[in-house]
Formats: structure tokens, sequence, C-alpha cells
């Protein structure tokens, strides 16, 4: 008896202590909490502000409950942040508010963790890692797809052109331009960054001239005249493709003008030698094979090795070696990591996804050098005259 | 006027009295028989309390000793207990819908206090209830302890242990993550073989037993949201209720069986206890004749016996019950503090697991199921079964009875028996896994014969000869199924082991994950 009687004391203690110890760590031994408790007593943290609670943003409309803003408090909805401070600091000014889009719409990662390694999805078991901060824009993908994007060669001439002839002077485009510059005039003109997305007025031209033509002096009269039909129909192509993500479009330029389209499908439009890439961006890091990839194991990592060699990576890969440069795989890579779905409610589905879904419209612009370089170059060659791989 | 005032005083005065006497009177109330510093005392202590009476009111020292039972009995009641706190917890913030159900895994992960924690002893539990269960059959296998008069509660024990598995299959789903939905596939999948066997008759057109079964599992003809409304219902509800009233019926045997199965010299292969143990019991008159004592089966209570072997249930027995609880607890919340229940991606019925495998204590199983699904899943399950049914009813001898491999044979039989079902059941495998099975050799043979003979079938074969022949090798019933549970418990094991660590994607056999093709 006396044996049983000591086995239930001492039972009993170890269990009183390890739940004793499980509450503790499970309730008070939090990552969020720590940080929490260091942005408070950060030098330039808001007075009385950031006091220490779990924080998320939630939105049943989009599925989410981001707990990220646990840990970067600066961030969380009526808070300010502390600038200089790269886990404390506000969000920098975006289109789609944090606190109503919350974080993992746009970044990935895993919105109901609150440690970091399960929030950023470097984890098994979770399939969609956050996109890395340097291919951001690639998020944007998630719910949107910037339409009639020419290739390279058209999207840098259109570029040239807009900053040939000066309209930067007086507008605003992806946070460069409409500076009054001492004696050379310049006006704060409406900011383009957005307009392909929200719309232009196509008589923009006819006005212009003729508001240049009524004035007497003034930035009106010394920075505007008249343009050439060429350069006006390069201009709209700029301006159709300034969408909010200049990275990406630039990107997806670089698709357009590598001939993928030519084996692959994406939404519905492309060959079928190779698999369809509408959702390539989602793929799992975790079913990838890694073990020709050095360094860490990112999908980003191994997207571009697998640009530079894709046999080496995929054994038995029928796709060839393309020859990118760097910086092609760079954007590349951006462009993939940049196809990807989420389920939305009809209140959220953006009307270029709408037009692509929906009613056809094509993801590329659908002029001859154009539909050339994203589908036919593949295999014909940039300039048509017939393209060798190395090693086939 | 004068009289009224004093009956009054005299009311308040009762009143102010009663109210002082209150909590001593409400301590009368709830323990009944007064402070239990007496054995009988503590007698009718235990004898009229609801839920301690399932006791006898004194214990053999026999089944005091810890070699007895080990307490395996208690462990499974304890591990029950614990996955029926933590099941109500869990059941707080889970949301049995798809989708829905795997983010709500997640905020009990996260952000529930204690959620995770919670969550691990809950899935901790279940398993130590598994391994609990079956040690417990095995304890009760080797002591002989299913013979006469426990036949009837060795059938009801079978029922709880098939009621566990099933317990813990249906919990399986819940989490709504691929592990859980491929599992299920391949469980309603197992639920549908019969047609295995109506499909090479031609007849599954009009007589379907493998499409009803599955469709009763799944309530639709895929793995969806019927299906974990089904499974969560049996989960929380039918099955638990029906463990508990079954468990209440198991307990009860045990005491109108005349309680722990001892040998019958167990009195005399007892130590002599210490003088001043030894006290007498009955100080007070009794209190009652032995009326009763005329419908009370078996040999007669202690009339005329001294009760030196017994002690009183309170505290001995409870004291030993208590530990196995606290113990029970222990592992289980040390297990979960070391280690977290899994919740892989969610559920993507587009996306196949490969290898998709069962829980544990199935994979044997599954082993069988991977050559043939309705000999594997359900044709030897239900033979083994039967078997472990039929056994109190074909032993019906006495030697040996509560004593540990006791019986013809012994435990030089057991040893050799282990050593049969190894070798046999790894000598089967290995040779499968290095020269493939019927169907690699002759790609057309029809399904029905490989259902017939498969590696499966063809172990049950030689562990049932093997039983057959040490019946007769020692012209006894117990030797043979001492014999049959044992090489099946090694087969199991066996089974259980390749399945759990040595399949790999296709159920191709490999030495370790390590070497698993990696797309």
């Amino acid at each position: 008896m006396n044996r049983n009687k000591h086995l239930l004391l001492w039972s009993s203690v170890g269990v009183f202590i390890l739940l004793v110890m499980a509450a503790a760590n499970e309730n008070l031994g939090r990552e969020w909490r720590q940080i929490q408790g260091t942005a408070r007593s950060t030098e330039g943290a808001p007075e009385g502000a950031m006091d220490v609670h779990l924080r998320q943003v939630i939105n049943p409309g989009l599925n989410i409950s981001d707990r990220c803003v646990s840990c970067h408090v600066g961030m969380a909805p009526g808070e300010q942040g502390i600038t200089g401070d790269r886990v404390l600091a506000a969000h920098k000014a975006v289109v789609h508010q944090p606190a109503e889009f919350g974080c993992t719409v746009c970044h990935g990662g895993q919105g109901r963790a609150t440690d970091k390694a399960d929030a950023h999805g470097d984890v098994h078991f979770w399939p969609q890692p956050m996109i890395p901060i340097k291919y951001a824009y690639a998020g944007c993908g998630t719910c949107h797809t910037p339409l009639k994007v020419p290739n390279s060669g058209i999207l840098e001439k259109a570029r040239g052109v807009f900053e040939r002839l000066d309209c930067l002077a007086c507008h605003r485009v992806d946070g460069r331009g409409a500076t009054i510059r001492p004696g050379g005039g310049g006006l704060e003109g409406p900011d383009l960054s957005s307009a392909g997305f929200k719309g232009f007025d196509s008589g923009w031209y006819e006005k212009h001239l003729k508001q240049s033509g009524e004035a007497q002096n003034g930035p009106w009269k010394a920075s505007f005249g008249a343009i050439s039909e060429e350069d006006r129909g390069a201009l709209t192509t700029y301006l159709s493709t300034r969408v909010g993500s200049s990275k990406l479009v630039e990107a997806k330029a670089a698709f357009n003008s590598s001939g993928c389209l030519g084996c692959h499908k994406v939404s519905g439009v492309g060959g079928d030698a190779g698999p369809d890439l509408s959702r390539a961006g989602e793929k799992d890091p975790g079913i990838l094979d890694f073990t020709h990839v050095p360094g860490s194991r990112t999908f980003a990592l191994w997207l571009g090795e697998h640009f530079r060699s894709p046999a080496a990576i995929v054994p038995g890969s029928a796709m060839p070696m393309m020859g990118l440069t760097e910086n092609q795989i760079d954007l590349l890579t951006m462009y993939v990591l940049s196809l990807r779905r989420r389920e939305l409610p009809g209140a959220y589905l953006p009307k270029d996804r709408v037009q692509v879904l929906r009613f056809g419209a094509r993801e590329f612009s659908t002029d001859g050098a154009t539909i050339f370089s994203a589908i036919c170059s593949g295999c014909h060659g940039a300039d048509g005259k017939g393209r060798r791989y190395a090693g086939s | 006027m004068s009289t009224p005032v004093i009956e009054k005083n005299q009311a308040m005065q009762v009143f102010k009295d009663n109210l002082r006497a209150a909590p001593r009177r409400l301590l009368d109330a709830t323990f009944r028989s007064g402070k239990p510093n007496t054995d009988r005392k503590r007698s009718t202590f235990v004898f009229s309390n609801l839920f301690l009476h399932l006791h006898s009111v004194r214990t053999h020292r026999w089944t005091l000793k810890w070699s007895t039972t080990a307490g395996l009995g208690i462990a499974t009641t304890a591990a029950f207990l614990i996955t029926l706190v933590t099941g109500v917890l869990l059941m707080f913030y889970y949301k049995p819908y798809p989708d829905v159900a795997y983010d709500s895994i997640k905020d009990i992960h996260f952000v529930v206090p204690t959620g995770r924690f919670i969550r691990n002893i809950h899935r901790w539990a279940a398993n130590v209830m598994v391994v609990a269960v079956i040690l417990h059959m095995a304890r009760v296998f080797y002591t002989a302890a299913y013979r006469k008069p426990r036949e009837f509660n060795w059938l009801i024990g079978m029922g709880l242990f098939v009621i566990t598995l099933g317990l813990s299959f249906t919990g399986y789903l819940l989490p709504w993550d691929q592990l859980a939905y491929w599992a299920i596939t391949i469980g309603a999948n197992i639920a549908q073989s019969p047609r295995e066997v109506t499909d090479a008759l031609g007849i599954t057109d009009w007589f379907d037993p493998g499409g009803f079964q599955r469709l009763l599992l799944l309530g639709s003809d895929v793995v969806g949201v019927e299906a974990l409304i089904r499974f969560y219902l049996l989960h929380i509800m039918l099955l638990p209720l029906a463990l508990a009233a079954l468990m209440g019926v198991h307990f009860w045997r045990i005491r109108k069986d005349g309680g722990m199965v001892r040998p019958a010299d167990a009195d005399s292969r007892l130590e002599p206890r210490s003088s001043e143990e030894i006290y007498p019991v009955f100080t007070d008159a009794p209190a009652k004749t032995y009326q009763l004592a005329a419908i009370v089966r078996g040999k007669t209570s202690a009339v005329g016996r001294g009760p030196e072997n017994t002690l009183p249930s309170m505290p001995h027995l409870f004291y030993a019950e208590l530990a196995v609880l606290m113990l029970t607890t222990l592992i289980c919340v040390g297990l979960s503090l070391i280690s977290d229940a899994p919740l892989k991606e969610l559920a993507n019925p587009a996306v196949p697991e490969n290898p998709a495998k069962a829980p544990w204590y199935f994979l044997g199983l599954q082993e069988m199921v991977a050559f043939s699904a309705v000999m594997g899943g359900i044709g030897i399950p239900s033979l083994v079964i039967i078997g472990l049914g039929l056994i109190p009813f074909l032993d019906r001898e006495e030697a040996g009875t509560g004593e540990w491999f006791g019986g013809t044979g012994g435990w030089p039989l057991v040893r050799k028996s282990i050593f049969v079902g190894l070798a046999s059941a790894i000598l089967i495998e290995a040779f499968v896994i290095r020269f493939g099975w019927i169907r690699e050799w002759f790609p057309h043979v029809p399904q029905l014969v490989i259902t017939l003979i498969n590696p499966g079938t063809l172990l049950t074969l030689i562990y049932g000869l093997y039983s057959v022949w040490l019946v007769r090798r020692y012209n006894s019933t117990r030797a043979g199924a001492m014999g049959l549970f044992t090489v099946f418990l090694c087969g199991f094991v066996v089974l259980t082991i390749i399945g759990t660590y040595f399949r790999g994607p296709n159920w191709v056999f490999y030495w370790s994950p390590a070497d698993w093709p990696k797309h």
C-alpha cells in the first residue's frame, strides 16, 4: 500500500509540475509577447500605444485571420509603427489597406500562425510560404493579372517615349516625376501610376493640345507641344500597362518576349508541350526536389536554377536551356511566382481577372510583334530565323 | 399574549441552532457513513457510493499485486477519461465542416489558450488507450482469465477493443488535412472491397455489399461534408456512449464473476502477512444476516473462512487505481510536451498523399490490404475477431487459470511461438519484397486467385496449421490457443513495423524515408 501511495503522490506531483510548465509556456512564453514587450520599450515608440495583446486582421469575405500584426505590431490597425525598425515599422502606403485586406492575400504565408517559422510558412506541410520581399509585387497575381502587356522591346520603347517627351514634368508615375523644377516650369498633374487599371480619357491628347493652345504662358505653354501619332500610340501602350506594379508588368513583358507560351498555357492560352502554368506560382516547396539546388530551400531559388538548366533540376525535363540573362531569370522568376489564384467572393473579384476568366481577354498585348515573341519565338527564334538550343 | 412570544423565541432559537448545525449536517448527509476511520465504516463508504460500489468492499491481496494485472485495464480507462475531458474541451472550438475544420484546428493550435497542448494530450491519450487495450487483452489472455465464468466479459472486452479502434479511426478524419483525407479514402475503399469478389463473379450490378458499406460510411460517393459530419457524430457521441455503456457492463461483470482471476491456491502462495497487519475485521456485531448469499453466484461469501487475505478496498485498492490513473496522465502529458500532434496540409482531393498511411495500428492491415483489400481489410480481421471470440468456448481447461502463461506448454511454448510468429511473418514479407507476388509473375491472373492466395492468407494459414499442430502435439486446446494468440500478435507487430517504417510511395519497400523518390 505504501508503494502505491508514494506512486500516487509522485505521479500527481509530476503531472502538476508538467501542467504548470505547459500553461506558462503556452500562454506567457510566446514569441509575439516578447516582441510586443520589446516594441513598447523601444526608443521612438508612441507613448501609451502598443499594449501587449494578440492582434489580428479579420476579413470573413476574404477568409483571412491574419495574426502577422501580433509581431509586426507597427502594421496593426491603429498603431503608428516605429520608423526605421525592420519588424516594427508601419506598412508603407498602399492601395489595398492592410486593415481590410490583411497580409497573406498579397504576401502569402500562414496568417493563422503565431510563431515566426509557421507564420512565414517555412515549415513542413504549409504549401504556401511567403513570397520573398524582393518579389513582393508577384503577390498582386493572387487576384490581379495585368492585361495587354507587350513584349520587353515594345515596353522599353514606350517608356523611352514617355521619358523623352518629359511627361514626368507634370505627371507622377511609379513614384517619379511631378517635381516643380525652378525656372523650367512643371505642374502637378494627375498621378498616372494606375492609369492602366483605372482607365484614362482616350481624348487626352486633344484636351492637352487645346489647353496648351489657350495658355498665354506658364507650364502649359512651356511644357506641351504636338506629339506624333506613333509616339501617341507608344504613350497609350505605356499608360495602359501602368497598373500599380511596374516590376510585375516588366516581368510579364519578359515572359512575353521569351516564347514560353509556345509550350506552356497560362489562363487557357498557349501550347500543350509543357505543363500548364496558370497556377505554377503556388507550387509547394515541400514537394520539390532540391538535391541540385544550392542554397536555401525556397521556390524562388529553385525557379532560378531551373531556368538556368531545366534538366539538371528536373531530371528528364524536355524544356531546353533558354540561355537567359540573369536579369531575365530574375524577371521570369517573379512572373512565375505571380501565377497564383485565390477563391474570391464576387465583391472582391477585380475586373482584370474577370475579363480574362469570363470574357476571354488576352493577358498579352495583341499586336503582331508581341504575339510572335510571346508564342512563336520559342521555336522560331526572336527574329523568325529559327532557333537551336544548346544540347538539342 | 405572553405564550406566543415565548414560542416565537423558541422557533427563532431552533432556527439559529439549525443554521449553526447546517455545515455539519451537510457533511453528514454527504458522507453518510461517518468519518471512514474503521474498516467497517470504510466498507460502508464504498458500499453506499454509486461510483465506488463497482468495487467490492474488500479486495484480495492477490489482486493488489502489480504482477496480477499491471493496472492495464485501469490505464485504458484512465486514457479514455483523459480523451473524454480533452475531447470536450476541443469541441468548444472545433467546427465540423470541410476546410473550416482545418482552420479551426489551426486556431486551436495557435491562439486558443493551451489549445495545442490539449490537442496533443487528446492525441497521445488516444494512442496510449490503443496500446493499453491491446496489452490488457494480452494480459487477460496469458493469465487465462477469459475462462469460465468470464467468457461473456471476454466478449464485452472484444467489443470495447473494436470500439476503441473505431473511435481512433473516426477521430483521424476530423482535422481535415491531407493525412486524414487520404487515410479515410483508403478506409472507404476497404469498406468497398467486397466488390473485389462480386466483380470477379460478375454480380456487382444486383448484389453490391461493398458499395453499400462505403455509402454507409461516407454518406456520399466521395469523402466530403457528409462523411465529416458522420465521423464527427460517431466520434463525439455514438461511439463514446457505446464505449461507456459497455465499460459499465465490463466492470460490473468483473465483480459478478468473482473479481480478478487468481489461481486456486492463491491464498497459500501469498507471503504471510506480518503480525501487526493482522487484526480482527468484524469488531462490531454484523448488522445483517447472509440472506443475500442465496442468490450470489459461485462459492458463498466468506462464511466460515477468515478474511485474512483480503484488504479493505478503501484505501488499498483506491491508492493503486489512482496511482495508475495519475501515471497514465503523467505519460500522456509528458509525451504532449515532447511531440506535437500532426497536422498536414489542408485536404486536397486533387493531390493524393503518397504513401497515404492509416493510423499506425492499422498499418499491419494496410500491409495486407496492399495485396487484397477484401482479405486484408475485412476477411482476415473478421477471422481474427471470430477466433478471439471462440477461444473461451473452446478452451474449457482449468489448469493454470490466473497464472502468467498458465496452462499446458507454459512460457516455453509462448517463447517457441514468438519465434515461429516472427520468423514466418518476416520470411513471407522478405520473399514478397524480394521476388514480388503472383501479379508480378503472371500479369493476367484473375484477381480472385490473388484474393484467395496472397501473403496475408498464406500467413493466416501457416498460423492456423501451427496452432492445430500444437493442439495435437500438447493434447491441449489451451496450448493451441496460446500459440495462435502469440503468433498473431507477432504477425501484427511485424506487419505494423514494416507498414510504418519501411513502406514509401506506391507502397514500395524502402529501408528509410531518405531513399524515397523526390517527386
